[in-house]
């Protein structure tokens, strides 16, 4: 769809057309699930903050200036939405759990290691993500995983670029390293088996 | 190129300019420590950019569409269309400050007509002191409460000496007479 298309619809949008913002909702919901997913590593809660995340957006549509481009927009209201589920209470409690099926994971991965998908990889290293402090996570996943730019980055998460390469470094080498002693305890574990 | 700052750079491979990219890779060569830093940080990359592939699809599309539609009231339509309308129309700067100013003149005036002494005060302020009126004033609305209660009561006593000492529902005609003369000097 093109700018000028989309910037219709927003106007269209801004003046209460549901209609509007309802194609709007479907052209930017797959990004902005898988986004969230990529956070959360789990359906319901990414459903959930995707819901948040666009209601957010239609309170706030008169806002919007043109210019911008909306899916930067998006990924700021997504990364905040994200953020304060990263810090929220529950998500603390939830942690455990998180952990446990990490655990039986990996385990899985070490007995089938052929049959495992890029599905199944993807949920270890979200599980090994959420380990990171909510920053790092973030730029982890808004740099490595979705892939923007140095500067998108730094405009979305509102940080200069000396600190979110301070952070993209902790999270690498944290990934990095868990990653190894994944890959250490599933040979070991094949090696026991054999 | 030491290896703490090699260390650093291994991991921030993506962010190098070419001329640094050039000095790590020389380093690199030399330092066995860091080749394998480096080949770990490649392994890692590798599964990073094959799960960035990765298409990511909630369940049901469309439910989810529906469900972030369904959330969105008609009233919240139209709360924010008002809304809207207003804060656009007070996003002007123009707007913004003509209402300031106005705002200025009316806390002015207010103050202005606040100062002002009342007709009654006015009348009298050449004679008397605000304070002092005040006073008279409520000496005088005291005193008539005063006279209206002392006239009730001596009216009371006077036609209470008029009862019938056999019957004291009743009142003694020419007594009543009488003492309504007497009451009325008073």
């Amino acid at each position: 769809m093109q700018y000028s298309e989309e910037l219709n619809l927003i106007k269209c949008a801004q003046g209460g057309d549901s209609h509007a913002f309802r194609k709007l909702v479907e052209m930017h919901q797959p990004f902005a699930y898988s986004v969230a997913f990529r956070f959360t590593g789990n359906a319901p809660e990414a459903e959930d903050i995707i819901q948040e995340v666009f209601i957010k957006l239609w309170k706030n549509l008169g806002k919007y200036k043109q210019g911008i481009k909306l899916t930067t927009w998006l990924y700021q209201i997504i990364t905040n939405q994200c953020l304060d589920y990263l810090k929220s209470a529950s998500r603390k409690h939830q942690m455990k759990n998180v952990e446990i099926k990490l655990g039986k994971q990996i385990r899985d991965y070490t007995n089938h290691e052929q049959q495992v998908d890029d599905q199944e990889l993807l949920q270890v290293v979200t599980g090994l993500a959420k380990q990171l402090t909510p920053k790092q996570q973030t730029v982890f996943v808004l740099r490595d995983l979705e892939g923007l730019s140095v500067e998108e980055v730094c405009e979305v998460l509102k940080m200069s670029a000396g600190k979110m390469k301070s952070n993209l470094y902790y999270a690498r080498q944290k990934i990095r390293q868990d990653l190894i002693q994944y890959y250490k305890e599933s040979t070991k574990q094949e090696y026991n088996e054999l | 190129m030491n290896c703490k700052k090699a260390h650093r750079q291994i991991h921030l491979f993506t962010e190098l300019t070419s001329e640094e990219y050039d000095q790590l890779l020389n380093h690199i060569n030399e330092c066995e420590a860091c080749m394998e830093l480096a080949e770990s940080m490649k392994l890692m990359t590798n599964i990073v950019n094959r799960i960035s592939q990765v298409e990511i699809k909630p369940l049901n599309s469309a439910q989810l569409t529906g469900d972030i539609m369904s959330g969105i009231s008609k009233s919240e339509f139209q709360t924010f269309n008002v809304l809207n309308w207003i804060l656009s129309y007070l996003d002007l700067r123009q707007v913004r400050f003509t209402m300031a100013t106005v705002s200025a003149m009316l806390i002015i005036l207010l103050v202005v007509e606040q100062s002002k002494p009342t007709q009654f005060q006015s009348q009298y302020s050449s004679q008397v002191t605000t304070h002092s009126l005040k006073t008279t004033i409520l000496d005088t609305q005291n005193f008539q409460h005063q006279l209206q209660n002392y006239k009730a009561t001596e009216k009371f006593k006077l036609l209470n000496s008029c009862r019938n000492p056999f019957n004291e529902s009743r009142y003694t005609a020419a007594c009543l007479r009488e003492k309504n003369e007497r009451f009325k000097t008073i």
